[in-house]
């Protein structure tokens, strides 16, 4: 009687186990063929991501439309461009020939709300000139493993007024929201 | 001997295995990616933005914690107490504060995913009250707890989990009075049968098992106080009362009668949905079986595992071992009961023949009374809407495991 009652315990216990067991097929059936995208999981890890993101991005919400950046003289608006330091990106070849300059470079803003419209050319604290960017970069993206860094690349050929020392010249990233980040540049 | 502290931090550890396992569940469901969860959450938006009650016909609104598009005049269960809206509203305001506004409905479903935990512990105390060892209340709880469409109903929002809830624990309350009978027990008791009366009337059949019983117990068993059931009255009175009072007032009714009826209304000319399907009293027959089969089918795989919009179904096999294992069940209660008898053992009427007589006649009652509902509105063989019978199976098996050892000590 001992025995029976033993063995009834324990094939209880696998009848449970069995159940967990089903429980987890259905689980699996239910997950499987429901909507993916939108299940709280890959929605907290979507979240999850874009927070870290966020993070190690620069975000410029908010940014270039606030009121500050604006006053009104007479019939114009004057608009501050902020400085926000060194930005990622590098130029790669400085030319001058002349009164001609060639310049190629790449420049990217790791930000999810704002990108990087072109590159400023400043000599003696003067704009002599503005390139657009969107060269393909492989080596840039395939470098930063960032896919979104591939049309970075910026190469330019712009007339010059006077003759330039390449050295005193600087690189100035203009962001989509209107900021300004420096592009590293060694002249030598 | 295990000590009642051990009992109770393991089925607390319980308790806490089945919420992750819910929790688990609720995570592969998208919003509304189960049977009318935006339908149950429309409530608890309306509440939450416009901080009143909303009339039958309603304006089109954006949902804070779902952010589902509410149309103008969208059905809602109206005209039904609502205890789980207020639950779900309460722990959707703690998910703000938590959770960053893309998960906030998971804030609401937290509140079915607490009940979770009730549940199974109300299962295994339940089995414990009917005098089984707690490895046994285990076994049986986890057992039923696991049924996959169990899990199902407390991963997502919906009303069906406080209905289960409830009746686990009105079980325990009323088994607790009659064991102890006392002011505290008869309010305790009281509580549950209140908190029936605002649960879907899908449940209410557990009533006739609490009044049959409670009469049974007048007569057979301890001698009870008439003030105690006096109590039991008046505290199921306060706990419902007012709600159902709000309902009354409101809508006119506290079924969802109405609303039922609208439902079918807005769906019966959808092709596909079987309006007008009939199954008893039908011209062709009394009962129509070529209707009756396939919707009794449905529901029993829809009592065991259809997820989803009730349309994801599982390996045929385990719906054939689990039809296998409800008849193994059946057959042995029969047998342990024919036993009884023809043992001549010590017999208690109340604790089990009658139970046993009751649980038997439940089943085939609701099945029939969700037939001719499906028959008065849609066509809906959903094995939720015989859930009451949930806490039930646990009720059975335990005094079964009890009866089989009474019988074999007799024979020993």
């Amino acid at each position: 009687m001992k025995a029976i009652f033993i063995l009834t315990k324990y094939s209880l216990v696998f009848v449970v186990i069995g159940m967990g067991v089903v429980n987890f097929t259905s689980w699996k059936e239910n997950f499987l063929s429901g909507n993916l995208v939108e299940a709280p999981i890959f929605k907290i890890i979507n979240l999850a991501s874009r927070d870290k993101l966020n993070r190690s991005y620069v975000s410029n919400a908010n940014g270039y439309l606030h009121s500050n950046r604006f006053s009104v003289r007479g019939d114009d608006i004057e608009l501050k461009i902020p400085f926000r330091g060194v930005g990622i990106g590098h130029v790669d070849a400085v030319n001058i020939s002349g009164f001609e300059a060639s310049f190629s470079g790449w420049a990217y803003l790791r930000a999810k709300d704002d990108w990087i419209n072109g590159v400023v050319i400043v000599f003696d604290d003067r704009v002599i000139g503005f390139t657009p960017i969107g060269r393909l970069r492989g080596d840039v993206a395939a470098a930063l493993n960032d896919s979104y860094a591939a049309n970075t690349g910026f190469s330019s050929v712009i007339k010059l007024e006077n003759e330039i020392d390449k050295c005193q010249l600087k690189f100035y990233a203009l962001t989509q929201s209107l900021e300004i980040w420096r592009i590293n540049y060694n002249c030598n | 001997m295990i000590s009642r502290n051990y009992i109770k931090n393991s089925e607390w550890c319980i308790g806490l295995i089945y919420f992750f396992i819910v929790i688990a569940w609720s995570m592969t469901i998208a919003f509304h990616g189960a049977p009318d969860e935006a339908t149950h959450f429309f409530l608890i938006e309306y509440l939450r933005i416009f901080e009143s009650m909303p009339n039958v016909n309603s304006p089109a609104f954006m949902g804070r914690f779902s952010n589902f598009a509410y149309a103008e005049n969208f059905f809602w269960y109206y005209g039904l107490p609502f205890p789980h809206a207020i639950g779900g509203l309460l722990t959707g305001i703690l998910g703000e504060y938590i959770l960053p506004s893309p998960l906030w409905f998971l804030g609401v479903r937290l509140f079915n995913w607490v009940l979770s935990i009730f549940f199974v512990i109300g299962l295994i105390r339940l089995t414990r009250e009917l005098g089984l060892s707690f490895f046994w209340a285990a076994i049986f709880g986890l057992f039923v707890a696991l049924i996959p469409q169990v899990v199902f109903v407390f991963s997502y929002f919906n009303s069906d989990a406080f209905g289960l809830v409830v009746v686990v624990w009105l079980l325990n309350a009323s088994l607790k009075y009659y064991a102890r009978p006392g002011p505290r027990s008869a309010a305790f008791y009281g509580l549950m049968l209140g908190l029936l009366f605002l649960a879907k009337i899908y449940y209410w059949p557990a009533f006739v098992f609490c009044f049959v019983m409670h009469v049974a117990n007048a007569i057979y068993g301890k001698s009870m106080k008439w003030s105690e059931s006096a109590l039991i009255v008046l505290v199921a009175v306060i706990v419902a009362g007012p709600m159902l009072a709000f309902v009354y007032v409101n809508f006119g009714e506290i079924t969802g009668r109405s609303g039922q009826i609208d439902f079918s209304n807005l769906h019966k000319f959808h092709p596909g949905t079987g309006y007008g399907t009939c199954y008893v009293g039908c011209q062709e027959a009394i009962f129509l079986w070529s209707n009756i089969i396939p919707w009794l089918m449905l529901t029993a795989k829809s009592y065991f595992s259809v997820t989803g919009w009730m349309n994801i179904y599982i390996d045929k096999y385990y719906y054939v071992a689990a039809g296998i294992l409800a008849l193994i069940i059946v057959g042995l209660a029969f047998v342990v009961l024919v036993m009884g008898f023809y043992l001549k053992i010590k017999r208690d009427l109340i604790e089990f023949e009658l139970p046993v007589f009751l649980i038997f006649g439940m089943f085939p009652s609701v099945v029939f009374v969700s037939m001719l509902a499906s028959q008065a509105t849609l066509p809906q063989p959903q094995g939720r809407y015989i859930f009451v019978t949930v806490p039930f199976l646990v009720y059975l098996l335990a005094i079964m495991a009890k009866r089989i050892s009474e019988i074999a000590r007799s024979r020993l």
